[in-house]
């Protein structure tokens, strides 16, 4: 009977290490796997959104919008053209257009962090190193030149 | 003769009832011929295992035996196997939990290594454009990071 019962607890900690070194290796496969982040291009504004525009203005989902009246002055936000989605390779990086102007290359680091290279008029603007995980916003935005009391602020969130 | 009965003569062949019972089972004992013949076979029976029981001697005194025995059930242990086993036991003991603390290690330290320097919670901004204030905060509750670049 005591062979019976240690032969017994051999077996379960076999089991018990079979299951945790399967469990780090099915962790390690998925921290391998491309990041996927939405990018959007938002005009902030006093006024109210153009009739007619030569670029696509939208209104800007209800969570981000809400966000951002929190952060900001202007009465009215508006979505550039369409949402982007950036997938960004394993420690690579990935380079999107998100208007003729605005630029954005985003580095993958290590694990959550990441590197934003954000271009305007072809010149490198900012560089913002950061960890970002899921649901969780990163802000950069500028005043618009030429125009008193309006912004441009591009939005980045991790998908998954 | 009823299951029962024969339960109830049993039980006053070993003197087992209380008075009222032992004269009663006794007055119909009186008056059964069927009683009278069980209660004389189970006599007999009692007898034979009492008399012819195989002796069986004990490799030493008695009260030692008994004795070591009543040890063995308040330890928990059979007294006989732990001489053999006690080696194999020691190993037991010894490997499982060290098993186990091993196991726990190798989930707990990845989901909790430390933080790389410079990165979990907190950020940096680096500017190129000259002549421009850069404003930055984060706020972990609210999940947002703000980069403001003022150019005027």
């Amino acid at each position: 009977m005591t062979n019976h019962r240690q032969a017994g607890g051999w077996g379960r900690l076999i089991c018990g290490l079979f299951f945790c070194l399967s469990f780090l290796a099915s962790r390690e496969a998925r921290a391998e796997e491309p990041l996927k982040f939405k990018a959007q291009l938002i005009w902030g504004t006093d006024t109210e959104k153009p009739v007619d525009s030569k670029e696509k203005i939208k209104d800007l989902d209800p969570k981000c919008k809400e966000m951002l009246g929190r952060l900001f002055k202007w009465k009215n936000y508006y979505q550039v053209d369409q949402d982007t989605v950036i997938t960004v390779p394993h420690k690579g990086s990935k380079i999107t257009c998100m208007s003729h102007d605005c630029v954005v290359e985003i580095f993958h680091q290590n694990d959550r962090n990441i590197e934003v290279h954000l271009y305007g008029e072809g010149k490198l603007y900012q560089k913002i190193n950061k960890d970002l995980s899921k649901g969780k916003y990163l802000f950069v935005g500028g005043n618009i030149k030429k125009k008193d009391n309006e912004a441009w602020i591009v939005a980045i969130s991790l998908v998954e | 003769m009823k299951e029962i009965e024969q339960l109830r003569l049993q039980a006053w062949l070993d003197e087992e009832l209380s008075g009222s019972e032992r004269r009663e089972v006794g007055d119909w004992m009186a008056t059964d011929a069927a009683a009278q013949a069980l209660a004389t076979e189970l006599r007999a029976t009692k007898s034979a295992l009492k008399n012819n029981e195989l002796g069986r001697p004990l490799p030493m005194s008695g009260d030692f035996y008994w004795s070591r025995i009543q040890l063995s059930i308040q330890h928990g242990v059979p007294a006989v196997a732990r001489s053999s086993a006690s080696w194999i036991t020691w190993w037991y003991r010894l490997l499982v939990p060290v098993g186990a603390a091993a196991v726990l290690g190798l989930v707990l330290v990845p989901i909790l290594r430390p933080p790389v320097a410079g990165t979990l919670a907190s950020f940096s901004v680096e500017t190129s454009m000259p002549d421009s204030n850069v404003i930055a905060f984060t706020s972990e509750d609210e999940g947002i990071t703000v980069v403001w670049v003022d150019t005027q």
